[in-house]
């Protein structure tokens, strides 16, 4: 009888290890990739970025898809907030979230219902620079 | 030319690594006083989080990945479908079917699972793992069944002689062939499902959406006070808890953990009432003998419905059965409808721990067509029972029953006519442990 084979690792498991941050620099001219993933559930996932003033940009608003991904705008130099919410349905989930700058990934989180949230919650703090 | 790949393999990676060095966030605070977002985030929703925490881990932990099989779960096994089967893995396929628990073996029958998607799943965890897959076998979850192989056949009269033998064992798998399939043809408690995804979803994301610009608003008053925190690796706590009990941060924040309190709320109430909602499965199913020593064979057609709410429940099955004809006796038929309701009156108010009073009330019809087991070729009953609990596990149950014939009254404690009452009040008097 053949061993059992474990499964493989879900969209949510692959990719490299966490890469913890609260904010990153980025050029105007940087090309800005959000990507989220979810794993083991149906979930609503909204992308945002804010300026400096409050004033919101919707980058991605969808539900019942497993990878959520956009392409920020082009910014002009500031304080931007990035930020990212999920409503989960039901568990076990597993989110992956990265921000790419120029196709390398500035940032990673991962996040599981161990937490026993259906509602996830993030954000990155983005400088953009001349 | 090796050398110079080698040389330059060196160097790529030398300049990777100084360069994701380059890329690593300073950590401006004092070690140990770093947070992550998530715990900044957490901070800034908190506020009794004890209370709905617990409703939300029984809210999120309830539904499997697999959709709900209330009422459509098979009896056993497993099977294969016809690509799998031709496939050259196909024994290694057996024994993982056999380890999963898909195919099963007892009193020697073997029962093949005719569960489709979770034997799918098994060889593909992508299916459960990405709801687009998910998606695609909305249809085919609804599904579901066995097959039995083998076993024993029914106690009959073998020689004629009057008296009843003992049954037969199937000498070959296909002696005996007992199936069930089940179709859930309305609702679904599987929250995955399109209809009860979007109805969580569209009711929830007004109130998600408004919370998330007043928490980024948060954010954003907070790193404007700690500037030098925004590239860093962490947040530093004692800014955080600083800026948390601020009297000026404060009424948002209480603000925020009460929005936060209100949806996790809603969420719980609409997964309640998913996890509890109306459905209808039909139901098929036989026994097929390859020779008449096994007994006759035997069909069944069913439906059955499900539905429940808060300290109530609603059962109701229609079943036809029949046995066919049988060494020249005609085939039996009966047809049975049941109705079950339960329900808890009184929570909170009386009864051990105010547990309150449970009423349970059945009603069933019986019509039978050359049964000879049977006392009347149609039966009706119905029943009223109450049980009023007294501890954590004892309860004095009340019970009065109706029946269209006086003799089907059996056990009784008391009989009028064609109503029975049935008391028991002996726990009341018993020394408790």
């Amino acid at each position: 009888m053949p061993a059992k084979k474990s499964a493989p690792p879900s969209l949510c498991e692959q990719g490299g290890p966490e890469i913890q941050v609260m904010g990153i620099r980025v050029k105007t001219t940087d090309v800005v990739d959000f990507s989220a993933w979810i794993c083991n559930t149906a979930a609503r996932v909204r992308a945002v970025v804010t300026d400096d003033a409050g004033t919101d940009q919707v980058l991605v608003d969808q539900t019942g898809l497993s990878k959520a991904a956009a392409t920020l705008p082009r910014l002009s130099p500031g304080a931007y907030t990035l930020t990212w919410s999920f409503i989960g349905v039901s568990g076990p989930w597993q989110t992956r979230i990265e921000v790419a700058v120029n196709d390398t990934v500035r940032y990673r989180h991962r996040k599981d219902a161990d937490s026993n949230d259906p509602f996830l919650r993030g954000f990155l703090f983005l400088d953009v620079v001349a | 030319m090796i050398r110079r790949t080698h040389l330059s393999g060196v160097i790529a990676l030398a300049l990777g690594i100084s360069l994701s060095h380059a890329q690593e966030a300073p950590d401006v605070c004092k070690p140990g006083e770093g947070i992550t977002q998530t715990e900044f985030d957490n901070a800034l929703t908190a506020g009794d989080t004890t209370a709905v925490n617990a409703i939300l881990n029984h809210a999120l932990d309830s539904p499997a990945a697999a959709p709900n099989a209330k009422q459509i779960s098979a009896l056993g096994g497993s099977t294969a479908s016809p690509d799998i089967v031709s496939s050259s893995d196909f024994p290694s396929l057996f024994a993982m079917a056999v380890d999963t628990g898909f195919i099963s073996q007892s009193s020697g029958a073997t029962t093949l699972n005719l569960n489709f998607f979770a034997f799918i799943a098994a060889v593909q965890p992508r299916v459960v793992q990405e709801q687009e897959q998910y998606q695609r076998f909305t249809n085919l979850r609804r599904l579901s069944g066995s097959i039995t192989l083998g076993g024993v056949g029914d106690a009959i009269d073998q020689n004629g002689d009057g008296v009843v033998d003992d049954p037969k064992t199937a000498d070959n798998a296909t002696d005996i062939v007992t199936w069930e399939l089940r179709y859930r043809v309305y609702g679904s408690r599987d929250r995955r499902d399109r209809l009860n995804y979007m109805r969580l979803t569209e009711a929830l994301k007004g109130a998600d959406d408004t919370l998330v610009t007043r928490l980024t608003a948060q954010r954003r008053a907070y790193i404007a006070l700690h500037p030098e925190q925004r590239l860093a690796k962490f947040l530093c706590r004692p800014d955080v808890t600083a800026f948390i009990e601020n009297p000026a941060n404060r009424a948002t924040i209480d603000e925020i953990a009460k929005s936060d309190a209100a949806m996790r709320k809603q969420f719980t109430e609409i997964t309640n009432s998913i996890d509890t909602s109306l459905l209808v499965t039909l139901v098929a199913g036989g026994t097929e003998r390859r020779k008449d020593i096994f007994g006759p064979d035997k069909r069944l057609y069913g439906l059955r419905t499900s539905w429940a709410k808060a300290d109530m429940t609603v059962e109701a099955n229609l079943d036809f059965n029949q046995i066919k004809s049988f060494r020249g006796a005609p085939a039996q038929e009966s047809t049975k409808f049941g109705l079950a309701y339960n329900g808890t009156y009184l929570r909170d108010l009386v009864g051990y721990k105010n547990q309150g009073v449970k009423f349970t009330i059945a009603a069933a019809f019986e019509k039978y067509r050359n049964v000879p087991t049977a006392a009347y070729d149609q039966i009706e009953t119905a029943n009223l029972k109450i049980t009023y609990p007294i501890s954590d596990t004892i309860s004095l149950p009340f019970s009065i029953t109706w029946a269209n014939h006086t003799d089907l009254l059996m056990g009784e404690k008391d009989i009028r006519g064609n109503i029975g009452f049935t008391y028991d009040l002996s726990p009341l008097f018993s020394p408790q442990k």
